[in-house]
């Protein structure tokens, strides 16, 4: 599903000294309808490598192909068309847009599916709701995200996820920003969705509880992949 | 693009920032309406001028004369009203005083003997009705404008001398061909039929009159009568009116006020402008992470750029309709405040050009200031959703250089557009563009100077409130244009007119010319003399008066010469106007040469070309200079002068000026009248000396020359009025900037205040902060725009108004200053909700994405 390939990324310094390297000749794989977890300290370049697996930037350095189909001479509009199709994100800091109600964050992606898999605009607002329901929000669906506490926030994000029905899932330290009961009914909401859905799952932590529950677990180190 | 997507988002980002983007719009509206008012008066009154036309004109053809029409002229007049269906009127038009015998007042009126059936076009509307039918009765009757029975305190059906002739006052008019205006507050209407002219004695060798003659008939057969006949008219100096060329010179004056008061709408539009370029740039800063992560989720470029880009013309469709809005409602009341300057009376009409232009307009400068703005939408990484710090990459040059030029050529396109000439527009477009630029280096310079001085003696307050003027997301340049250019327009305007309105009162010298006496015929001089001298009134200024015309100039006959269809409208004026020529064996105190040298004490040389002075702009319009020839016409007399100087006249001191000056020993056999400048300081012994004046000399006109500054004093406090409301437009522009800027500034620093708060700060030190950006901002803007505005007007005043520069430097410093008081009021006002805890408000802030994250 997923190959990357001598992926290094490096950013110049602001001071102009030689430019700073994140990931280095990383090589990695994911197979279809695998969960894997990405573990590292701080400033490993985790999330780094995960932007660059989800087509978000591109690498100095390396391939990473995604089903099948090389990301580098795609430009960012085609990639976007790509992440719109297949792709689905959970942040760390939920990224809700904060002038959308719930319902209509989830809406989003369901309106950004390309023209041969969009519904009619009452079918997607069922399967918003639905996709609500099913993270126990059925009831807020109205509410703007500065009316929802933040695990609610990372359940409208989570819903958002699976809206466009993704084959892989990029979840960035998706607990990060919970408290350790709300974190953990978050966790599982998310790898029950994904079980349910079959959907490939990279999931970014420092937190090995919830790595112990992906089935391989990728451990980052000043940039390398260490284990 | 997915349409779908677009429409949806646009609608959700609509429904909560239309609200604080309509404040920007507002910015702009307020512009827009002014042009909008304008515009639309324009139209209306030259609707009105070219519907009146007939009416105000009252004939389809007007021939005019100063010197009277020769019998050449008269055999011409006869045979067009020999055509069939053709019928002709003449009207002889003067100065002079009245008296009304029961009150004993007097007052210079403008007197009309008609003779024929004037008006063909119009109905006449008099009080009592059918006044004017019997206007040319044997009684001799006038009919007079109502002003000037309440000035001569009288009433219908008392007396009115008029020379040596008495009139019953039959009626007054309410509705007569002509326009008024202020002339009529100078000089008030006075109708008699001109079959009691002869009596009055008023019409004299010398005497200032006008000689026209009305023609009414078809059209084709005046055309084939001017075809004919033009060439020999205006070689006799026979001025020419059509209605169409009537309607041209009704509608230019005023449409030319109308111009330069459109420019200062257009520098409210473009303040507007800048006002939209800034919110645009803080909404667009706002929506950074949204946008990164809606490119995470997969919107393409496209799809953000039109969400966004609808947004924007929303916003300009929505400000232009409002402007379009608020200037109709200008537009009627405009014509109150610009009564005086009014040709016709107008009734506001709706129209549809300036609404469409009102719209576009609004959606034009929209797309022009926006556009950089939400360019850099388009640049957004999506990798900004996983890591803040990813900031869009900087824009194209190439782009941005064509957003420049198409801004430069619009400014310029609407400066041409609105500017009553190209060169003024040109002009004015350089002139905003240059002070724009010039504020936005200086903020930049001043920002960067800031950003190396090491404030370290200050406290944390001061150094936090000036490090913000140089931080990222910093509003220094946008904050610095919008305050610095509201300024400078609203300075600049009151520079100018404080300028002009000095100029109306320059000549406050104590012992200044109050009482002007015209038409005092040679043999009356020592008599009127001693008039003066027994009533211990001084007499200030003499001098003799000649009538005269140009009859050639270096040998080129003036008759033929105006046959010439090329000659351009100054130069067919000041070779067919008849001259009031003087002499004088010294330069007057209102005089300076600028080119040749004044004459001798010697008498000219007989036999050869007398030497001559001509005022240098009249010289100009003439095109000729010193060494030149020209041959006058003195009442039929030939005389053979040579421009020996040019001199600048002050015309705006009340002395006797003339445009051509003789030297003493040429013109003294030559048929004239005198003209005499007094001063009586009381009103009331200065109307009683009017009437004793014009009971003792009924030919001679004195006038009240604060009658005059009255008049003209009404008619620039209009037109002030007039550039204080657009000024006024300019202002609340400005004004609505720079609360939006606050309100941006407020936005962008609120989580930096919250941390402060949370790491321990006071809210008073907080305030500070904010306080001291704010001010060092708005005196950075003041200091400049005033500085720049105190360039433009004295260049305006020099160029344009041709007056002495003195700047009302108290008014500026107030002016300033009252922009530092209110940057201090908005910068105090800009701190945190302070009955709520930091922690609440840091959380809002992140979910409502107004912090930085």
């Amino acid at each position: 599903m997923i190959v990357a390939r001598k992926l290094t990324q490096r950013y110049p310094r602001a001071n102009g000294g030689p430019p700073l390297t994140v990931l280095d000749r990383v090589e990695f794989s994911v197979d279809a309808g695998e969960v894997v977890a990405i573990l590292g300290p701080s400033g490993s370049g985790k999330t780094t490598l995960l932007g660059l697996l989800a087509g978000l930037d591109r690498p100095s350095e390396g391939t990473v192909e995604l089903e099948g189909r090389d990301l580098g001479p795609l430009d960012e509009d085609a990639r976007a068309q790509l992440r719109a199709a297949s792709i689905g994100f959970v942040f760390q800091n939920f990224q809700l847009l904060p002038t959308l109600t719930a319902l209509e964050n989830v809406l989003v992606p369901l309106e950004l599916l390309p023209r041969d898999r969009a519904r009619t605009p009452a079918e997607d607002e069922r399967r918003a709701h639905d996709l609500l329901a099913r993270v126990g929000l059925e009831e807020r669906t109205g509410h703007y995200p500065s009316q929802l506490s933040g695990g609610e926030q990372q359940r409208v994000a989570i819903a958002r996820a699976f809206a466009n029905e993704p084959r892989v899932l990029f979840a960035d330290e998706p607990t990060g920003n919970l408290d350790r009961g709300t974190g953990h009914e978050v966790a599982e909401l998310l790898f029950g969705l994904n079980r349910e859905r079959g959907t490939t799952l990279v999931i970014v932590t420092h937190d090995t509880e919830i790595a112990a529950r992906a089935q391989r677990i990728v451990r980052l180190d000043a940039g390398r992949v260490v284990s | 693009m997915n349409r779908r997507f677009v429409w949806a988002m646009a609608r959700r980002e609509a429904r909560t920032s239309l609200r604080r983007l309509g404040l920007y719009g507002g910015c702009m509206a307020l512009g827009i309406a002014a042009l909008v008012g304008l515009d639309g008066l324009r139209h209306t009154v030259s609707h009105a001028v070219a519907e009146q036309g007939q009416r105000l004109l009252g004939a389809d053809l007007r021939l005019s004369s100063q010197a009277g029409f020769s019998t050449d002229v008269r055999e011409r007049v006869a045979q067009l009203a020999a055509e069939p269906d053709t019928a002709t009127a003449s009207v002889t038009q003067f100065g002079s005083m009245v008296l009304a015998r029961e009150s004993g007042r007097t007052r210079l009126a403008d007197v009309r003997a008609l003779t024929g059936p004037f008006p063909f076009y119009g109905a006449v509307e008099s009080v009592p009705e059918g006044a004017w039918e019997r206007l040319a009765s044997a009684t001799p009757q006038a009919l007079v404008d109502t002003s000037l029975l309440i000035q001569l305190d009288t009433e219908i059906g008392a007396t009115l001398e008029l020379g040596e002739a008495a009139f019953r006052i039959a009626g007054t008019l309410n509705r007569a061909p002509g326009s008024v205006g202020v002339r009529s507050q100078i000089a008030p209407r006075v109708f008699i039929a001109g079959r009691h002219l002869a009596a009055t004695r008023l019409v004299q060798p010398g005497s200032l009159v006008d000689h026209l003659i009305y023609v009414a008939g078809p059209t084709a057969t005046l055309q084939a009568w001017l075809d004919a006949h033009r060439k020999a008219l205006e070689s006799d100096r026979v001025r020419i009116r059509t209605v169409d060329s009537y309607q041209a010179e009704l509608g230019r004056s005023f449409s030319t006020v109308t111009r330069y008061l459109g420019l200062v709408g257009l520098a409210a539009l473009a303040l507007g402008g800048i006002g939209v370029a800034s919110g645009v740039r803080v909404f667009v800063r706002e929506k950074l992470d949204a946008v990164a992560l809606l490119r995470c989720l997969g919107s393409r470029t496209p799809d953000i750029l039109a969400t966004y880009g609808m947004l924007a013309l929303g916003l300009g469709a929505a400000s232009g309709v409002f402007g379009v809005v608020l200037g109709v409602g200008f537009q009627w009341i405009l014509p109150e405040l610009v009564q005086g300057l009014l040709p016709v009376v107008v009734a506001p009409r709706l129209a549809p050009a300036s609404i469409a232009t009102g719209i576009v307009l609004g959606l034009w400068i929209t797309t022009l200031f926006a556009i950089a703005p939400l360019l850099e939408l388009s640049r957004v990484p999506p990798l900004r959703a996983l890591r803040r710090g990813f900031e869009p990459k900087g824009g194209s040059p190439a782009i941005r250089a064509a957003l420049f030029t198409a801004l430069a050529v619009t400014l310029l396109a609407a400066g041409i557009w609105q500017a009553p000439s190209a060169r003024v527009g040109l002009g004015f477009a350089l002139g905003l563009c240059l002070t724009l630029a010039i504020l936005a280096a200086t903020a930049r310079a001043a920002a960067t100077l800031l950003r190396r001085a090491r404030l370290r003696w200050a406290p944390f307050w001061l150094r936090q409130g000036i490090a913000n003027l140089s931080r990222p997301r910093n509003h220094t340049v946008a904050t610095s244009l919008a305050i610095g250019f509201g300024l400078f327009v609203v300075a600049t305007l009151h520079t100018v007119q404080y300028n002009v309105r000095h100029q109306l009162a320059l000549d406050s010298r104590p012992d200044r010319p109050n009482l002007v006496l015209f038409d005092v015929q040679r043999d009356q001089v020592p008599a009127v003399r001693a008039f003066l001298t027994d009533r211990d009134i001084p007499i200030l200024e003499e001098a003799p008066v000649i009538s005269a015309r140009i009859a050639a100039v270096d040998g080129r006959d003036t008759g033929n010469w105006l046959g010439d269809e090329q000659l351009d409208r100054e130069q067919r004026w000041a070779l067919r106007r008849e001259y009031r020529l003087t002499y004088a064996a010294e330069l007057r105190p209102s005089e300076t040469i600028v080119t040749g040298d004044w004459w001798p004490a010697d008498p000219p040389t007989p036999g050869t070309p007398a030497p001559v002075s001509l005022e240098a702009e009249l010289a100009e319009s003439l095109g000729i200079g010193v060494g030149n020839r020209v041959t006058w016409d003195v009442q039929g007399v030939p005389i053979e002068t040579r421009v020996t100087s040019l001199r600048e006249v002050d015309w705006g001191r009340m002395a006797s000026n003339f445009f051509v000056v003789f030297p003493p020993g040429i013109l003294e056999t030559a048929p004239s009248t005198s003209f005499l400048l007094a001063r009586v300081e009381d009103a009331a012994i200065r109307a009683q000396f009017q009437a004793d004046l014009v009971g003792r000399f009924p030919n001679v006109s004195a006038l009240d020359a604060t009658v005059l500054l009255t008049a003209l004093d009404t008619m620039h406090r209009e037109l002030a009025t007039a550039v204080q409301v657009l000024a006024l437009f300019t202002l609340a522009t400005g004004l609505a900037i720079l609360v939006a800027a606050a309100a941006a500034a407020r936005s962008e620093r609120t989580r930096e205040m919250l941390l402060l708060r949370t790491l321990g700060a006071p809210a008073q030190l907080v305030r500070r902060a904010a306080t001291t950006e704010a001010v060092a901002l708005a005196a950075l803007a003041a200091s400049v725009g005033t500085v720049l505005s105190l360039l433009a007007s004295w260049s305006l005043a020099r160029t344009v108004f041709a007056l002495p520069f003195d700047p009302p430097l108290a008014d500026l410093a107030l002016l300033a200053l009252g922009t530092l008081g209110l940057g201090a009021i908005l910068g105090s006002t800009r701190r945190p909700d302070r009955s709520r805890g930091p922690l609440a408000l840091l959380r809002e802030a992140e979910s409502t994405g107004t912090g930085a994250g």
